[in-house]
């Protein structure tokens, strides 16, 4: 009986590879694996641009409100110059020089030593308003105004030139408290760039399923189409006695093992492929900075889940054309 | 051996699998042609000036690859539009990406009144844009409700360009359309501080011009070709900022590339285009090749019939094209009504799929011969 089973096996594989249908497989199975084999390896490219950038990121410090660190009142007042009004935010710190060192901000200008009380004004807003050290200013905040005498002015990176820095404790009471702190690596570049690459990799992941969605009826249709062919060899199997369960079981054994064999073969194109598009995109002056190097669970998924698919097809039509397991 | 003898070579199921498949085939091609294009004009969308449509604008940016890198001299483009006669107003803006609160969002800074000017925008909570606002922000009605922030919150906003935070108070949200109503709008100082800029300079200068006339001479200002750049009215100019100058530059530094690709690594789709696309053409090679294969046996027959091999193959290349023509077109129509249906969503700003009316004719001629070259192949004679 086992040479008998694996006659009808040795059978059914001659039928399929006489009959020609190996192209519509390579259509059905090989195409869209392919296709997604190579969104995943253009993406392991773009992943590779990404993780470069962030180590370039890392290499600078920044910082960032976090829980815990260098205390700062931050208030939002209006500051008066002759008949200028103009919004700014003051920053109220215990120890202004240990906040000056922490934001990289450096005065220019000062009437008195830095550790005394000090009024220091960002170098725009001092020089949008030709305000100097020793001016006077009217400070309002929340319908109260104090006047305050500018002594120093700041440079700084960033927002440093647009506020004003003060050790006085005057302001604390309308302050809101938010801690400073430093950190390795740039936030905005590491979390914009991880953003991108969520949108990005969102996108490409849906047009791979939708590639697979969209080729599942051609895969129905062409798994009937090469199961048709076999018609007449089953038949032949009734006459000599084989049953229907032992037919279909042979039929979805073989054609498992052919569509493994056709995902491979997909997988194989796939990387293919990308290597002759990136010799194309070279060829019309398009650089790939990054070259695809392996094929990342999101080949491997799809295709194992399509190998599946093939599998289930298999079963639902020798089930409708041959007869049941 | 007339008509009626070819037409019976055609089995029904082998149409309904090459219609299917060229169905597919097609559409996944218009889709991701779709996407490829959204993208690309993706920063185009964001520094072109929409509601404008009456203007001749004339648009100066350093970097062709993003705008959020770009970098103009502020005295470079006056000293162009000096004298130049017609020329209504220049605006300038800063363009760029921050980060606030786990998402990436474009942060544009410009003069108050060109914003109006421009945008016309209307505020729907909170106060006007005020350019002596130094802790201001006003957000735009789609990010506010993302961020779920409202008029009087305070917001933390991340610049990659610098390495303190900018804490922002939110003043008021604003309907100024698409893309503005996506985007956080900050007074142009703050905007230059966040970009790491000088006051001489800014991301883009938007010049806008009374008459053709004025756009051509300016074009000719910055020695660019009108006729080779753009059929349209309106450019792009990829220029560089060198010292305080603006001039057309080779771009060749490796890491300003990177991060002028901050935005988006369109070479990666490139990359998928092509691969899609040498794929698709393999699989619409099979499927000629199937059209013949399918109907092997009836082919035969006729060949034992006496129908010639050459007035088959001339019959099935008729039935592929046809069948390549109501795929496409079916392909097309569905691909259309995605289009609308369905938006793509970057840098918080919702982008619609859009495909080339030149693309549209172009995809099928190459799609219809790859088919052709598939049949070709198959050597019947031999069988």
């Amino acid at each position: 009986m086992e040479v008998k089973n694996l006659g009808i096996l040795k059978t059914l594989f001659i039928v399929f590879a006489r009959g020609k249908q190996i192209s519509v497989l390579v259509l059905s199975i090989s195409i869209p694996i392919a296709l997604v084999t190579s969104i995943a390896l253009a993406l392991s490219a773009s992943q590779q641009q990404v993780q470069l950038l962030t180590d370039i990121a890392l290499q600078n410090a920044s910082v960032v409100v976090s829980g815990n660190g260098f205390e700062v009142g931050v208030v939002d007042a209006v500051l008066v110059i002759g008949d200028q009004r103009v919004g700014i935010q003051i920053h109220v710190v215990r120890d202004f020089n240990a906040y000056a060192n922490l934001i990289n901000m450096r005065i220019v200008k000062s009437t008195k030593p830095v550790d005394k009380a000090v009024f220091s004004v960002g170098m725009e807003i001092a020089n949008r308003f030709k305000a100097g050290v020793n001016s006077i200013v009217l400070i309002c905040v929340n319908g109260s105004c104090f006047n305050s005498t500018i002594t120093a002015i700041h440079r700084g990176e960033g927002y440093a030139d647009y506020i004003v820095v003060t050790n006085s404790t005057a302001f604390l009471s309308y302050s809101k408290t938010m801690c400073f702190s430093k950190r390795e690596g740039s936030v905005a570049v590491t979390g914009i760039l991880n953003s991108l690459n969520r949108d990005i990799s969102l996108l490409v992941q849906l047009l791979a399923l939708i590639s697979i969605a969209a080729y599942t009826p051609i895969l129905y249709l062409s798994i009937n189409r090469v199961l048709n062919d076999y018609g007449d060899v089953i038949e032949v199997f009734k006459s000599v006695g084989a049953t229907s369960r032992v037919i279909c079981t042979y039929f979805l054994l073989l054609f498992v093992v052919l569509s493994m064999i056709f995902v491979l073969y997909g997988i194989a194109l796939g990387v293919v492929v990308v290597h002759i598009g990136i010799w194309l995109l070279r060829f019309f002056g398009i650089a790939m900075l990054f070259k695809p190097t392996t094929v990342s669970e999101l080949a491997i998924v799809p295709s194992a889940l399509y190998a599946i698919l093939c599998a289930i097809v298999t079963a639902v039509s020798v089930k409708r054309l041959y007869g049941g397991f | 051996m007339g008509l009626a003898s070819l037409i019976k070579i055609v089995r029904p199921r082998a149409i309904a699998l090459t219609l299917a498949t060229l169905f597919t085939i097609y559409l996944l091609l218009t889709l991701f042609t779709g996407l490829v294009t959204a993208v690309y004009s993706f920063y185009d969308s964001i520094v072109s000036v929409s509601a404008l449509q009456d203007k001749f604008v004339f648009i100066v940016s350093s970097y062709a690859l993003s705008p959020f890198t770009s970098v103009v001299s502020v005295n470079s483009v006056e000293n162009a539009v000096k004298g130049l006669h017609g020329v209504e107003k220049t605006v300038y803006e800063v363009i760029t990406i921050g980060y606030i609160d786990g998402r990436a969002v474009v942060v544009r800074a410009l003069n108050s009144s060109a914003f109006k000017e421009l945008t016309g925008y209307s505020v729907i909570d909170g106060s006007e844009i005020d350019d002596n606002c130094f802790y201001c922000a006003w957000l735009g009605y789609n990010l506010a409700k993302k961020l779920g922030v409202s008029v009087g919150n305070r917001i933390t906003l991340y610049s990659p360009f610098t390495s303190t935070p900018f804490i922002l108070r939110v003043s008021g949200v604003i309907s100024a359309g698409k893309p503005y109503d996506n985007e956080l709008i900050i007074p142009l100082g703050v905007g230059q501080a966040f970009r790491g800029l000088s006051r001489s300079q800014v991301s883009i200068a938007v010049v806008l011009l009374s008459s053709r006339q004025s756009y051509l001479e300016l074009a000719k200002r910055f020695e660019v070709d009108v006729e080779k750049v753009s059929l349209a009215e309106r450019v792009i100019l990829s220029l560089r900022y060198v010292g305080r100058r603006v001039e057309l530059r080779t771009y060749n530094d490796f890491s300003s590339m990177l991060f002028s690709r901050l935005g988006l690594p369109k070479e990666t789709l490139m990359l998928i285009l092509v691969s899609i696309s040498i794929i698709l053409s393999l699989g619409l090679y099979i499927v000629g090749q199937a059209l013949v294969t399918l109907n092997m046996t009836n082919i035969l027959i006729a060949y034992e019939l006496g129908v010639p091999v050459k007035k088959t193959k001339v019959f099935l290349a008729l039935v592929a094209i046809l069948c390549s023509l109501a795929s496409y077109a079916m392909a097309l129509a569905l691909a259309k009504v995605l289009f609308s249906l369905v938006s793509i969503e970057l840098l918080e700003h919702e982008v619609k799929l859009s495909i080339a009316e030149k693309d549209v004719w172009f995809l099928p001629v190459p799609a219809s011969l790859f088919t052709l070259i598939g049949l070709a192949m198959v050597r019947i004679d031999e069988q």
